[in-house]
């Protein structure tokens, strides 16, 4: 399907990523993705306590070619219990943020341990919920610090270099803040979760902008997630609660709405070959392929070098990709 | 009424209409008087609900839920989190009467989602409780109503409807069965998604009226063309259903009575209390508000203390609430879920369209042991803040002198729990160990680290006396 932007962009749904599943291929309520080198695409698995199992980092690519996973619930070295967002150094080592235990995880590229930061507080350089990562032009880690309602930015090694944003619904002001990204000019978009707006900074924490407010309507936000910026400034929201993605310009005016096209996708039709109970189940619903194709809680989004446009879509374990055509 | 009584009262109020209340807390709604807070409760509505974008955002599993007992952790952070107790219990007291179950129904979503609709409409009437039971897909499918067409009816709905879930065993007859199945024909579900690959997706009720049986029925005495509400107005109308309903309802907030399968031919323990309830039923049209507002200002209600064994969602969530833990988001809701079905409780998954045996059936030697161990290892970890509270206050009561004598600990500890009464073999065996540690005083560090170890037994002592474990 094609959709034909307000503005003169076309976008394009190319294809979807993932099926439910606890282990292998496929998700578990996934809550991020980071994008490597090489078309490495790596994935949160939040899951949950009674499917400990399913805690876990999926590591895939476009192609959907399931190259392992790594990670698993725990407090110890390379575990998690509440990760929430993933981002991939310069060098290409993985960071992952758990927001229960305040700290940073750290991974090889092909998923070996390599230490944690991160102690949980309120002081400078202490986190409380860490819920965004991103690195910046320099290497530096910029973290969303959720229940501190602040940006801290460290050194790969946790060094607090600086941080910006206090609590309030004011310019530069921030309620749980969540998903983090930088343009290609260093500036900082930040989803301001509890306020319903994108809020743009430059790279050193000054307020530039503001995009969206409380609603369901075209550009408005109903508790925005994540938050990514294309080479052409165009800026792509997960709005959670209202269940789409919507996309804006680099001024911070609406370009369109996704509201989900997904069709299955090659790890679901693979499921399904060997299902067929499940297909003829399926054939009886009138309907269904359009209520299949429906974002449920988007919850994050990456764009890649291609100008595609990565969605997580949570509750339905899956992710739907665009692509900017022009 | 003595201040001390007053916050006893309240504390069997809030074990009943609630599950149970920290101390602190009890004293604040004494204060308010004992008939405000009864309005209170009543009206959830006037109380900050639970905070779904948070508990999604903090468990993106519950909604939605894969598999139990994710929809159980929900529900017991639910119980222990919210500040609308009675809708929480009442909630339970209808899963407990319309016991619907993931054995079968083998989607979690679709439970939490009849739960909800307890919530919503559990202090309405129970004519429209009973119209959005029927719609209910997870009860459609539990009692196989998609499978009741015009021409070939499946009786199992309209048989549990009178039987279970209004009229009662004796009070209709088999004719009647059958005319009220063939007025639900064509109550049924949209064609379903299955789980995979996608996850779970809501069920939704759907009315053919193709398959509907349109024809004249007689029902309960009426004839007429009967649709499934209709069935319903007149089984709402049935004395028989008032008294029904004002049994289960003494059951589960006053006192244990037999199980519902002896009702037709076992009376009531307290006939005048029934027959004040009915009355409160008939007076209000069945507004389960109204008659609740009669059971908990009634003189049976009130001293009807400790005489229900606690069921273990109220045990485990009632202990948990006392110390304040598990308060907020925090991993652990999921063995707190576990814990209620290893004591007998498995939430979303009663044993049967009966429910649950309740009073003393909810205890047997193996699940005496669990739910005393339970509740003393809570009691007996002095690392939870609400813990040390309670420690603390107890110590308040010998802060003149700055020590306790034996007597003095078991009063202050007995007094912080509840205020909780016990006999006077358990208060004996208390005392005779309390009187092992003799006084205690916390003049030094050393001094207060034991005393503290000392209090702590006896709380954990008390949690596994006979009377903990009742409402």
């Amino acid at each position: 399907m094609t959709t034909q932007a307000k503005v003169t962009r076309d976008f394009r749904y190319d294809v979807t990523l993932g099926r439910t599943n606890l282990s292998g291929i496929g998700f578990r309520n996934p809550v991020d993705l980071a994008l490597g080198k090489n078309g490495n695409i790596y994935v949160i698995n939040r899951a949950n306590e009674a499917q400990p199992f399913g805690t876990r980092i999926s590591w895939l690519d476009i192609n959907q070619d399931f190259h392992g996973e790594f990670g698993q619930r725990g407090n110890e070295d390379g575990q998690f219990i509440w990760p929430l967002s993933i981002a991939v150094a310069p060098d290409d080592r993985v960071f992952v943020a758990d927001e229960w235990l305040s700290r940073i995880v750290i991974f090889s590229q092909e998923g070996q341990p390599q230490g944690t930061w991160g102690t949980k507080g309120s002081s400078d350089g202490e986190l409380d919920g860490p819920s965004g990562l991103v690195f910046d032009s320099k290497g530096n880690l910029l973290v969303s610090d959720g229940n501190n309602h602040r940006i801290q930015r460290f050194t790969p090694e946790g060094v607090l270099i600086s941080g910006f944003g206090t609590f309030g619904a004011g310019e530069g002001q921030l309620n749980q803040p969540w998903g983090i990204t930088v343009d290609v000019h260093g500036a900082i978009f930040v989803a301001d979760w509890r306020n319903d707006r994108i809020q743009k900074f430059t790279p050193e924490g000054q307020f530039l902008l503001q995009i969206g407010t409380s609603g369901s309507g075209e550009g408005q936000l109903n508790r925005p997630t994540g938050v990514a910026v294309d080479r052409d400034g165009d800026i792509y929201v997960t709005d959670w609660l209202n269940d789409r993605v919507q996309v804006f310009d680099a001024q911070g005016n609406f370009v369109t709405t996704w509201t989900g096209d997904a069709n299955l996708s090659k790890w679901a039709e693979l499921q399904l070959a060997g299902s067929p109970d499940v297909v003829e189940q399926r054939d009886t619903v009138p309907d269904m392929l359009e209520m299949e194709k429906r974002f449920r809680e988007p919850i994050a989004v990456e764009v890649d070098e291609e100008n595609r446009i990565m969605i997580v879509d949570c509750r339905r374990d899956r992710i739907q990709v665009y692509k900017k055509v022009s | 009424m003595s201040l001390q009584e007053e916050i006893g009262l309240m504390a069997h109020l809030m074990r009943r209409a609630g599950f149970g209340d920290p101390r602190e807390e009890l004293e604040e709604r004494a204060s308010k008087g004992y008939e405000a807070v009864v309005e209170e409760l009543l009206h959830p509505e006037r109380q900050a609900a639970i905070n779904d974008e948070l508990l999604y955002r903090m468990f993106p599993g519950y909604e939605g839920a894969a598999a139990p007992p994710i929809n159980q952790a929900e529900w017991v952070y639910r119980m222990i989190n919210t500040k609308r107790p009675l809708e929480e219990k009442i909630a339970l007291f209808w899963h407990q009467l319309f016991a619907t179950s993931n054995s079968k129904v083998d989607n979690p979503p679709e439970l939490t989602r009849q739960i909800a609709m307890f919530r919503e409409y559990g202090l309405g009437t129970y004519r429209d409780l009973l119209v959005e039971l029927a719609k209910s897909p997870a009860m459609i499918f539990w009692l196989d109503n998609h499978g009741n067409h015009d021409g070939a009816i499946n009786e199992n709905w309209g048989r549990e409807l009178l039987e279970l879930f209004s009229l009662g065993v004796g009070n209709y007859a088999e004719d009647d069965i059958r005319e009220a199945a063939r007025a639900f024909t064509g109550w049924t579900i949209a064609p379903k998604i299955p789980r995979n690959p996608l996850g779970r997706f809501y069920w939704e009720f759907e009315y053919k009226p193709e398959d509907h049986d349109d024809r004249e029925k007689t029902f309960l005495g009426r004839t007429g063309n009967f649709d499934g509400e209709d069935i319903v107005d007149i089984i709402a109308n049935q004395p028989a259903t008032a008294r029904f309903l004002a049994r289960h309802l003494y059951r589960f907030f006053v006192a244990d009575e037999p199980h519902v399968s002896s009702w037709h031919v076992t009376p009531p323990i307290d006939p005048d209390a029934i027959q004040l309830l009915v009355d409160a039923y008939d007076e209000s049209r069945g507004d389960i508000r109204s008659i609740l507002r009669v059971l908990f200002n009634s003189e049976f209600f009130k001293s009807a203390r400790f005489a229900r064994v606690k069921c273990p969602a109220e045990l485990i969530v009632g202990t948990v609430r006392m110390v304040g833990n598990y308060s907020g988001f925090m991993p652990g809701f999921n063995n707190l879920a576990l814990e209620c079905g290893w004591q007998g409780q498995e939430l979303l998954n009663p044993p049967s369209v009966e429910g649950w045996h309740t009073g003393s059936e909810w205890i047997d030697p193996g699940v005496l042991m669990r739910r005393v161990n339970f509740a003393a290892r809570i009691l007996g970890d002095t690392s939870i803040p609400g813990v040390q509270a309670i420690i603390k206050r107890v110590l308040t009561h010998g802060l003149a002198e700055g020590k306790l004598s034996p007597q003095a600990i078991v009063a202050a500890c007995l007094d912080t729990m509840g205020p909780l009464e016990v006999s006077e073999a358990t208060r004996a065996e208390l005392m005779a160990h309390a009187e092992k540690d003799g006084e205690l005083s916390w003049n030094t560090n050393e001094e207060l680290r034991a005393t503290v170890g000392k209090v702590s037994k006896i709380l954990t002592l008390i949690a596994a006396s006979r009377e903990y474990q009742f409402a």
